[in-house]
């Protein structure tokens, strides 16, 4: 298990080598031996036990909390945009170590792994950063300039300090939290999943390498849930949570906070979303009239991106109009799949038997496919499938060819506008995250008008033209959180 | 005729299950040839694709949507084959469901509903598994044997095809004290046992059939007999494990007369946990007294009507399956693949001429080269009122000269997720899942 755990001792409070130094060693690799743990911390000594490893590392982090908002919040963004920099940079150690090391944990390829890097850091520039401050940011705070001095006195409560529960293999979907926590200047601790612990890990190692100004701000483990004791230390520490995961999981953890009433906490959970994309009628028109037309790869590329595995995945393509219209854009995307799926090839399933386990998405595609042309029309080819499903009644997401539609599927399903569509997602509740929308130009505006009034009810919040669902801006307010807002609201009375 | 100039369903359904059923009659009894000519398999292939593609309405259409029928398929290979998954939620026949005279349900180990096969008739079904059966398990027409079964007779579960064989095999091949040791409850095992020890007291012959679950039921009840500390509980390549358990059986009283055997069939999936595969063949055979090569296993399905076998007993008996089967092992070997369990018996499958396989790309689901992992996807031209061509979640490798195919079990069903809703979960009413992706 990896960690960086700043203040729990051994290899996080040493020196860390340059680029390039520590390369043929790989950077999750501990320079010593000796320090090498298990997730108890069992089989080394020199760091002590998760739970108060992770103790420590909050004293530290806390500790450190003011130096880093008494940093100028400029400079906070200039070495956040750093950090960002060196992640896409080919040649930066850590990038190439994620990609070594993600595809085995994540089932991703290592194509895919690159793409979520570049998209997850491609708007983390320092002006960006500053702008989502303006929006977001707590009142009255310099946006530009640097807090003077020592600020007012800390509140009551535990020091700020942030704690992210991370979950699933799309592993940069709790960036954003963190990324804000540091912007507001409040450290932060990341929890990773037992069975994707890298990205964590590195990305605080990165930190600490590339924004040594910030000083220590940013530690990582990863632990399995049944880890209680751990669990609890990280969030005893913590006067914020940021959590991800399945209801139940959000929802447990969430009970577990609002129980410890000795802080003030807050708590943001973002649980398991669908998303969908809509062709308009005009939308459509274009498309056939340009069959290379960018929204075709684009809905493709939304498609594929993270195996279809994102709570911004489109899980269906509703089409305006008639079950013709529905396989005319199914076939549409099946020229522009293949490219985009031989850009971003379909990942092998982390198993310890790989070739067994990469059977599995293709069973699943293999009786989706059959499915979804029993039911209507369907084409598959290496790592993707697409299909023209006209639904059947009011329960119609619950035919197979609808329901189980695996990752890297494109269900296209026509419907005469877009009120049937709120009808037919209203038994998932109010699960509805994103919305990939191909229109035309001149009538963008409306629908999306259109659209938010009649599915903000079942969750919507980012509509998207085709190719950007799956890379939102910073300022995305995920599940309706300002994200930024909630990482910064007390550290802006204790800075 | 039909719309298409084809003679109506029943009457071309009858032609077919006479061809069927001549071509694999034509073959004499000992002397079966491994395969068929590809021209011939073509031929029939085509002739049961073409009464599917007119009497099943469903396929046609599923035909039509991937620009295939009977006159736009270069050969058998290109006829559209249909996942095992679909068959849970179709009823994939030419004929109205209430006119079959069985239809075989599957066993329902996994979530979902059961998938079903339904028979016009079952002379067809009868004529395909009875020569395979024969062939390798050693029995004959004309002599009856004493067949021990642990598993339901055709009575006790008239929807399940394994019955439906293994009736066949008792009411055709066994002797009077033949019968099925199989009630409400389960396995008989105490009574199965007792049929053992007077066959081997008599020193007859027997031939065991029986799943894979219950067979471990009788391996642990006879080791359970031969005192403390048998079959430990240790898992495999553990202390106390098959070793131990090895060495206690070769203490069982029940050692069976020379000419005995023993059929495995329905996998390992949540059975003989305490043994791999290979470590409980060789415990059961010995805890029978049984030579490695006499415990054979079956790879039968619900959606198809023929089978494969692994030819062990094939081979002692017949120098030229031995040649063939020891070759087979070499060509597998060149391959990167072992196809010869812990004493060296093949453990790969035959199947019979009239059932072809190949194996998919997992991903492009696209035919592969022999000799290539992927998912099997069978052409069984016993299957004449059902759909032929079936697509399995089994992985394996089919090996080149139709010398057989190795078997590497069901595709797991977990695949990796992310912060993706279950939707199909949300759906079912069964809720969000809390298990992968979870924190």
């Amino acid at each position: 298990v990896s960690r960086w755990l700043p203040g729990a001792g051994a290899a996080a409070d040493r020196p860390l080598p340059r680029p390039g130094e520590d390369e043929a060693r790989g950077l999750l690799s501990e320079p010593d031996e000796a320090l090498a743990t298990d997730a108890r911390g069992e089989a080394g000594g020199a760091e002590p036990p998760l739970p108060l490893a992770l103790r420590l590392c909050a004293e530290a982090l806390a500790a450190a909390g003011p130096s880093l908002r008494r940093l100028p919040l400029g400079v906070r963004a200039a070495a956040i945009a750093r950090v960002s920099r060196s992640w896409r940079d080919p040649r930066d150690p850590f990038r190439r170590e994620a990609i070594e090391r993600l595809p085995g944990e994540c089932g991703l390829s290592p194509e895919m792994v690159a793409w979520g890097m570049d998209r997850a850091w491609e708007e983390v520039e320092e002006r960006a950063l500053l702008d989502w401050w303006r929006r977001q940011g707590p009142d009255g705070l310099d946006a530009t300039g640097a807090p003077d001095g020592a600020g007012p006195p800390p509140t009551a409560g535990p020091p700020p300090l942030s704690a992210h529960v991370w979950a699933g293999n799309v592993f940069v979907s709790g960036l954003p939290p963190v990324l804000a926590s540091l912007l507001a200047g409040v450290p932060a601790v990341v929890k990773a999943p037992s069975r994707h612990p890298s990205f964590a890990a590195l990305l605080a190692r990165s930190f600490a390498l590339h924004a040594p100004e910030l000083g220590p701000c940013l530690g990582a483990a990863a632990w399995p849930r049944s880890d209680e004791g751990s669990t609890a230390a990280l969030l005893e520490g913590a006067d914020r949570v940021f959590a991800w995961g399945d209801d139940a999981s959000v929802a447990a953890l969430r009970d577990r906070t609002a129980a410890d009433r000795a802080s003030a906490r807050r708590f943001y959970g973002f649980s398991h979303r669908y998303s969908i994309a809509v062709a308009t009628r005009a939308g459509l028109a274009e498309a056939v009239a340009d069959p290379r037309h960018s929204a075709l790869e684009g809905l493709a590329l939304d498609a594929l991106a993270w195996d279809g595995g994102g709570c911004l995945s489109p899980r269906w393509a509703f089409v305006e109009g008639s079950p013709d219209d529905a396989q005319r854009l199914a076939r549409l995307l099946c020229d522009v799949l293949p490219a985009v799926a031989a850009r971003l090839p379909a990942g092998q399933p982390a198993d310890p038997a790989p070739a067994a386990a990469a059977a599995a998405a293709g069973v699943a595609r293999a009786a989706w496919l059959a499915h979804a042309g029993f039911a209507g029309w369907s084409r598959g080819g290496s790592g993707w499938g697409v299909a023209a499903v006209a639904p059947q009644g009011a329960d119609a997401l619950s035919q197979p060819a609808l329901a189980s539609a695996p990752g890297r599927c494109v269900p296209c399903v026509a419907v005469p506008g877009l009120e049937p569509i709120r009808a037919l997602l209203a038994p998932l509740g109010p699960r509805l995250q994103g919305m990939a929308l191909l229109c035309a130009a001149d009538e963008r505006r409306a629908r999306e008008a259109h659209a938010r009034a009649l599915l903000e009810p079942l969750g919507l919040s980012r509509i998207a033209p085709p190719g950007r669902l799956q890379t939102p801006p910073l300022s995305w307010e995920h599940d309706g959180v300002r994200i930024l807002a909630a990482a910064a609201a007390a550290a802006a009375d204790s800075r | 005729l039909t719309a298409t100039g084809g003679p109506p369903p029943v009457e071309r359904s009858e032609t077919l299950h006479e061809r069927v059923q001549a071509a694999i009659a034509a073959l004499a009894p000992n002397d079966l040839p491994w395969t068929w000519p590809d021209a011939e398999f073509d031929s029939m292939a085509r002739a049961v694709f073409e009464h599917q593609f007119e009497g099943c309405a469903a396929y046609r259409h599923y035909c039509e949507g991937q620009d295939r029928s009977p006159s736009r398929v270069d050969d058998w290979r290109g006829i559209p084959a249909v996942p095992t998954e679909v068959w849970k939620t179709l009823d994939l026949c030419t004929f109205p469901k209430e006119r079959a005279a069985a239809s075989f349900l599957t066993s329902g180990t996994t979530v979902g509903t059961r998938g079903r096969h339904h028979l016009l008739r079952t002379d067809t079904y009868t004529a395909s598994l009875a020569p395979w059966m024969d062939r390798f398990l050693g029995l004959r027409q004309g002599r009856r044997e004493r067949l021990v079964v642990l598993a339901p007779s055709f009575a006790q579960d008239p929807a399940s095809s394994l019955s439906f064989m293994l009736q066949w095999a008792v009411d055709a091949r066994g002797d009077e004290a033949s019968d099925f040791f199989w009630s409400e409850r389960g396995p008989e095992i105490g009574a199965a046992a007792a049929a053992l020890r007077e066959a081997a007291a008599e020193r007859v012959p027997v031939v065991i059939l029986g799943t894979a679950r219950a067979l471990q039921a009788l391996w642990e009840q006879v080791l359970r007999a031969t005192g403390p500390g048998i079959g430990g509980g240790g898992r495999r390549g553990g202390s106390g494990g098959a070793g131990s358990g090895v060495a206690a059986a070769r203490r069982c009283p029940i050692l069976l007369p020379e000419g005995s055997r023993a059929m495995e069939t329905g996998g390992f999936k949540g059975a003989a946990a305490s043994l791999g595969r290979d470590e409980f063949y060789a415990a059961l055979s010995a805890g029978l007294g049984l030579p490695p090569h006499a415990v054979v296993s079956e790879y039968g399905m619900t959606e198809l009507g023929s089978q494969g076998w692994q030819p062990g007993f094939l081979m002692a008996r017949d120098e030229t399956a031995r040649d063939r089967f020891e070759h087979a092992c070499c060509v597998a070997r060149d391959l990167g693949f072992d196809a010869a369990d812990l004493v060296g018996i093949p453990r790969l499958f035959a199947f019979p001429p009239w059932c072809r396989v190949a194996a998919a790309d997992s991903q492009s689901l696209e035919l592969l080269p022999e000799g290539r992992r992927g998912l099997l996807r069978f052409w069984d031209l016993s299957n004449v009122d059902s759909i032929l061509a079936v697509q399995t979640a089994d992985e394996g490798v089919v090996l080149p000269e139709g010398l057989g195919v190795l078997m590497f079990g069901r595709a797991p069903s977990a695949v990796p997720r992310g912060c993706s809703l279950a939707v199909d979960e949300i759906l079912r009413g069964i809720g969000p899942r809390g298990r992968e992706g979870a924190p």
